[in-house]
């Protein structure tokens, strides 16, 4: 399992779609830097609220784009012939990619707080306090694991279709519906905004409508056991018929 | 010219492109159904079309991004650029035909939406001249508009000659910098032009930052210097 991840890693590295890591971390903190250019009447509070925002929906995209990369990168270079030779039961490779997501993840979050505290600091023209780093560091945290949660179903897509264009199509329509949900009632039920919604909410805003806490924690849950279950019987019915 | 034109037609039959395309058309519409219908304020269907432009906007130029690379780098994936190239059409031509191609596709999928977006309005609320106009007017120049820009994402295909790589240089561009539409300075970033005047045409102003013509003449330079670039990479013997 640790070899498949180290070979899952050294593909990913070898390949030019980790920009697309860079741009999903460091353009949230420079577009609120530039949106919030004309307001001066703002705190470090607000300005990570609209990094925040911004970065929550770009990354359905970003993580869309890299499942669909590493799953169907195997058919569409067709290595896939040449992955199943090697001895290790089928699940491993679903299993191997989902933690190197989680690692696709967390660097990118990462990244998005170092860029948000260079890009405020120029801002604000002072440091970010440690209190609100803090906070910053506990919200991001959830949003990671929030957004882990939603891979299942993103590999899902990828895996039935064998196409990286389903996948990145997915990610563009959930990315760009986002502006026609975000103002209803509902939005807080829909799993692919929920990261969005409580953010939001956890800043101390509520732009985005919530109603109760738990019940985006129970979505989020439901859709990552049925997806994951999915995932895996697809792999079985797919590769037992070989 | 026209058997070229036909062939493009032809590879295009068939493949999983054609039912992107039905989404982009009704996926949108879909969406903006659902929002009026369970609206809380009694806005008009057309204005909930209006207010959600950017949304139709953003579908649909991403579907052209898809298109327009799709068209170039298949021509390389599959390797049938050598049997293209050794037909008796000069390199020009060739790709020349895939722009008509791209500018009927684009004509073809924005009157769907379009129309589809008019007729659901008419079962709902009955028919509004004055918006059949603003329909009319936006379908026009968000055509020739996003046309003008096929020409980035061809050059981008013909350097890449790789689908995905030539895909998401534009769409993750075009994705990412998308909150720039809200601002006056969103003329740098030239595909946010065709949003910005689809949005301004059906009434609803993201901003003011600039004229019709300015719009023009920038998508136009655009487009000029692309396709020249495009035509220099493509017809240079390797």
């Amino acid at each position: 399992m640790v070899r498949m991840i180290y070979v899952e890693i050294k593909k990913l590295l070898s390949s030019k779609t980790l920009w697309v890591l860079v741009a999903g971390a460091l353009l949230p903190g420079i577009i609120a830097w530039l949106m919030l250019l004309e307001h001066h009447n703002i705190g470090w509070n607000d300005y990570l609220h609209v990094a925040m925002f911004i970065f929550n929906i770009q990354s359905i995209l970003t993580f869309a784009v890299f499942v669909s990369y590493i799953w169907a990168r195997e058919y569409e270079e067709n290595m896939i012939e040449v992955v199943l030779c090697y001895p290790y039961p089928k699940y491993y490779y679903f299993l191997s990619k989902l933690v190197v997501m989680l690692f696709i993840i967390l660097c990118t979050a990462l990244m998005f707080v170092f860029g948000s505290s260079i890009f405020g600091a120029l801002f604000f023209m002072k440091m970010i306090p440690l209190a609100t780093m803090f906070k910053l560091m506990k919200i991001l945290g959830l949003a990671v694991v929030m957004h882990f949660m939603l891979l299942p179903f993103m590999f899902f897509v990828v895996m039935i279709t064998k196409h990286i264009l389903s996948g990145i199509v997915l990610g563009v329509v959930c990315m760009v519906s986002s502006s026609v949900f975000v103002f209803t009632t509902y939005i807080q039920y829909i799993p692919f905004y929920i990261p969005m919604v409580l953010s939001d909410n956890m800043f101390g805003y509520d732009k985005a409508y919530l109603s109760s806490y738990s019940v985006p924690w129970y979505i989020l849950s439901i859709t990552f056991v049925l997806s994951f279950i999915l995932c895996i019987l697809d792999l079985r019915r797919k590769w037992e018929l070989r | 010219m026209r058997r070229l034109l036909a062939l493009e037609f032809l590879k295009l039959k068939g493949s999983l492109l054609n039912v992107l395309l039905l989404c982009t058309i009704f996926l949108p519409i879909l969406i903006i159904v659902i929002q009026y219908m369970v609206s809380k304020d009694s806005s008009s269907f057309f204005s909930v079309v209006a207010s959600n432009s950017t949304v139709i906007s953003l579908s649909i130029f991403s579907v052209i991004i898809i298109l327009a690379s799709y068209i170039v780098a298949r021509e390389y994936k599959d390797n049938t650029i050598t049997y293209i190239l050794m037909t008796p059409n000069s390199r020009i031509k060739v790709l020349v035909s895939k722009f008509i191609m791209l500018f009927i596709s684009i004509l073809l999928i924005e009157f769907f939406t379009f129309a589809l977006l008019l007729i659901t309005g008419y079962v709902l609320e009955g028919l509004s001249i004055s918006y059949a106009i603003k329909f009319l007017e936006a379908w026009a120049k968000s055509s020739v508009m996003y046309f003008l820009l096929t020409s980035v994402v061809v050059y981008i295909a013909l350097v890449r000659r790789n689908f995905v790589s030539s895909l998401l240089i534009p769409l993750i561009a075009l994705v990412f910098t998308s909150p720039f539409m809200y601002k006056e300075t969103y003329i740098i970033f030239p595909y946010l032009i065709p949003i910005v005047a689809v949005s301004n045409t059906l009434g609803v102003e993201l901003n003011q930052g600039s004229s019709n013509s300015l719009q023009f003449v920038i998508l136009f330079a655009v487009f000029i210097v692309f396709l020249f670039l495009s035509i220099k990479k493509f017809s240079a013997r390797e």
